[in-house]
């Protein structure tokens, strides 16, 4: 094993070593998430050398390198760093915009052997309006560069496939979505099937599928490729307007609804994984932070919730079982009368590993184990760790573990699925005294931010206790969206009350009030590299700030 | 009213909510209307560039009111609108002779599209104040009114700076609600 290039992940912070196994070129994902202006940078490198076996002595002095520059990237914000400025006002929508989105340009930094080159490339951004249209910009020019017509009505969700962005997904009131090619202005494909307003919708990260979310009740997912529909995702007893992929596998989807609820779901499978019970009022907006651990939702009910996306409980209870069962798609257990639960593999029709006597532990590759026993328990097993994580009696109570569907046997006849995905709610925070109607979490995953009617803004540590971190007050109106700047430094808010403000997240202090706007503003984003903002107005038009 | 507050104004409504929607050309008074509905300050109107979303209560039903923008360039727009409404309203300036032909116009598309079909019209007869203002009767006429078999309809008189006849108007609306499906 050979270590052949560091690349550099600003936000959040992660290092990727590139090196060559066996003669191929692998890559390994390092997350810095606790980066921070303070942190010694030495300490980590030192921290990483002694666990990292790629990291070897002669590269010490480029790790340290690659370290401080990350740690600048975080300090370049914040109270004393920037401010932004009226840039350019782009006016070729003719009726209200909805929502904005920026590319991911120069999202990976490359060094090789120190010779620090940059891959940016012009920043784009992606608008969607009232006049039917969403609109690529080029935000250094500020001019339009592509429009991308076809919808039939308002379009109101765009998005870019991260992190190659050569791909745009728009979801209309139309009630169909769009791919698109950005450059090009082609359509690539219409993604039929809803019978309501496409309201949500997003690239799995790997970029091959499209989720959408409609006000039909349902959400469905499509291949991007063939623009064929792959599953419709049935059991949300209202609207559907919040959707998201899992930002690693994207392989779960949540769905946020009117109804109340938060829907789990897999690509791999039609039926709903779990849901997410505890809200009084709409979801107004869900989220997963960056490791997909925790899911956030907000609810005009006045409440944020975090649930714990990795705590499992109980999912379908299969009775009359007396043989094999299914789970996961690919894994079949069966339990015996001889004392022994054996594992299958249903694609190679293997057995993969046999459990005897309820007492021996055994190997298993990358998953997780459950076995039944005549003592009417049930055991999970991890592999990794050749260990018993739980031991469940009764086969009533719940138990943990991590990011599988397993299932579990018993003499009671019964046979219960238990979904690691189904989630319980870790916290939930009641400061807004009025409706919560967004939520996000920083790029790191460490705080959430909240946005009400109650003209506020709020951010949470969601890493230890869910204290309330900051509380930012200014705005004369309703703020509708929240986004934190990419290394965390600043919060930025959209309102009612025509403005855009930039706060301080560590002390809740207004840096900087973006006002112009002749209308209420809809939506705001930072662009990748922390440098550019767009705000979008009921106005009909999109300010760039720089 | 946020994006997420349009949402919620989209949706296929509950009992005793309703979706009005307001259209008619620019200049007509649709917003100045709007504002006499819900009991605003009407001395600073200007012409709406999208559209406006007003909730009020009217006889036990809470009246979700869009007024959409009326100039010629943005009505091809105003089918965006069209999806559950439950009453039409049509304003015209009864004191802009020249374009009485235009408004006709623009109101006979409208009964023709597939997704307000059926749906009940009002219109309202605005600035009588006015002294070169036809008469509501003569407006009737000019619109074609008497020939509408499918669906019903009132015009109403009203003078929407002071509101005379809003209410008027209002408390047929309010008749004539559909039964909900």
């Amino acid at each position: 094993m050979k270590l052949l290039k560091f690349h550099l992940r600003y936000h959040p912070p992660g290092i990727t070593l590139e090196y060559l196994s066996k003669g191929q070129v692998k890559n390994k994902d390092i997350d810095l998430l606790d980066l921070n202006c303070d942190s010694d940078i030495k300490a980590i490198a030192h921290r990483l050398y002694q666990k990292e076996a790629l990291i070897t002595e002669e590269v010490r002095d480029q790790l340290e390198q690659c370290l401080d520059i990350l740690k600048k990237r975080i300090e370049h914000e914040g109270p004393s760093g920037k401010r932004f400025y009226i840039y350019k006002t782009l006016m070729t929508h003719v009726l209200p915009l909805t929502n904005v989105a920026f590319d991911k340009t120069g999202e990976r930094q490359v060094v090789i052997n120190i010779f620090y080159s940059s891959s940016a490339g012009l920043a784009k951004c992606i608008t969607g309006s009232y006049d039917r249209t969403c609109k690529v910009w080029d935000v250094e020019a500020g001019t339009e560069t592509q429009t991308l017509s076809g919808h039939q009505n308002v379009v109101y969700s765009v998005h870019f496939n991260f992190p190659a962005c050569n791909r745009v997904l728009t979801g209309s009131f139309d009630k169909s979505a769009r791919i698109w090619d950005p450059v090009t202005g082609e359509c690539l494909a219409t993604l039929l099937g809803h019978r309501g307003e496409v309201v949500a919708c997003q690239f799995s990260p790997k970029g091959d599928l499209a989720g959408t979310g409609s006000m039909d009740n349902s959400a469905k997912l499509f291949d991007v490729r063939t623009g064929s529909e792959i599953h419709t995702y049935n059991g949300h007893t209202a609207e559907v307007i919040a959707l998201q992929f899992d930002p690693n596998e994207g392989q779960r989807l949540i769905t946020g609804s009117f109804d109340g609820t938060i829907s789990l779901w897999d690509t791999r499978a039609e039926d709903r994984v779990s849901v997410l019970k505890g809200h009084d009022g709409e979801i107004s907006n869900v989220q997963f932070n960056w490791d997909s651990s925790l899911v956030g939702s907000s609810s005009l009910d006045g409440s944020a919730k975090l649930w714990d996306a990795r705590q499992s409980s109980c999912l379908a209870t299969v009775s009359g079982h007396t043989d094999e069962f299914n789970w996961d798609s690919s894994l079949v257990g069966s339990s015996s009368l001889d004392g022994s639960a054996k594992l299958w593999d249903a694609r190679q029709s293997s057995c993969l590993a046999t459990v005897s006597g309820h007492t021996d532990e055994f190997n298993w590759d990358s998953s997780l184990v459950g076995s039944s026993s005549l003592d009417g328990s049930a055991k999970l097993w991890d592999a990794r760790q050749s260990s018993c994580l739980a031991t469940v009696s009764g086969h009533t109570d719940e138990f943990n573990w991590d990011s599988s569907l397993v299932g579990s046997s018993s003499l009671d006849g019964s046979a219960k699925l238990w979904d690691a995905r189904q989630s319980s709610c870790l916290a939930t925070v009641s400061g807004h005294t009025d409706e919560v109607l967004d939520i996000c979490f920083d790029w790191a995953g460490q705080r959430m931010a909240t946005a009400s009617s109650d003209c506020s803004a709020r951010v949470y540590d969601v890493k230890s206790d869910f204290k309330e971190l900051a509380v930012m007050k200014g705005h004369r109106g309703e703020v509708s969206k929240v986004c934190f700047s990419p290394a965390g430094g600043c919060l930025l808010t959209a309102s009612a009350d025509r403005s855009s403000r930039v706060w301080n997240t560590s002390t809740g202090n207004c840096i900087q009030v973006l006002s112009g706007h002749q209308g209420e503003i809809f939506s705001c984003a930072f662009s990748y590299a922390g440098d550019a903002i767009v705000t979008a107005s009921k106005d009909n038009t999109c300010r760039i700030w720089r | 009213m946020g994006l997420l507050n349009i949402l919620k104004k989209l949706r296929s409504n509950p009992d005793k909510e309703l979706r009005l929607l307001l259209l008619g050309l620019d200049n007509a008074g649709k917003t100045t209307l709007l504002k006499q509905l819900a009991s605003e300050d009407v001395n600073h109107v200007t012409p709406t560039a999208g559209f406006n979303i007003k909730s009020v209560l009217s006889n036990g039903f809470k009246l979700n009111v869009w007024d959409i923008g009326g100039q010629r360039k943005i009505r091809p727009y105003w089918r965006n609108y069209f999806e559950n409404t439950d009453i039409l309203i049509y304003v015209v300036d009864c004191s802009d002779h020249q374009r009485l032909e235009e408004t006709g116009q623009e109101l006979a598309e409208l009964l023709e599209d597939e997704k307000l079909r059926g749906v009940a019209l009002l219109v309202y007869a605005n600035k009588q104040d006015l002294a070169t203002a036809l008469p509501a009767s003569e407006i009737a006429q000019h619109l074609g009114l008497h020939l509408i078999r499918d669906r019903t309809w009132q015009i109403q008189a009203c003078v929407a700076t002071d509101g005379t006849g809003v209410k008027e108007g209002m408390e047929w609306v309010c008749k004539n609600i559909p039964t909900k499906k």
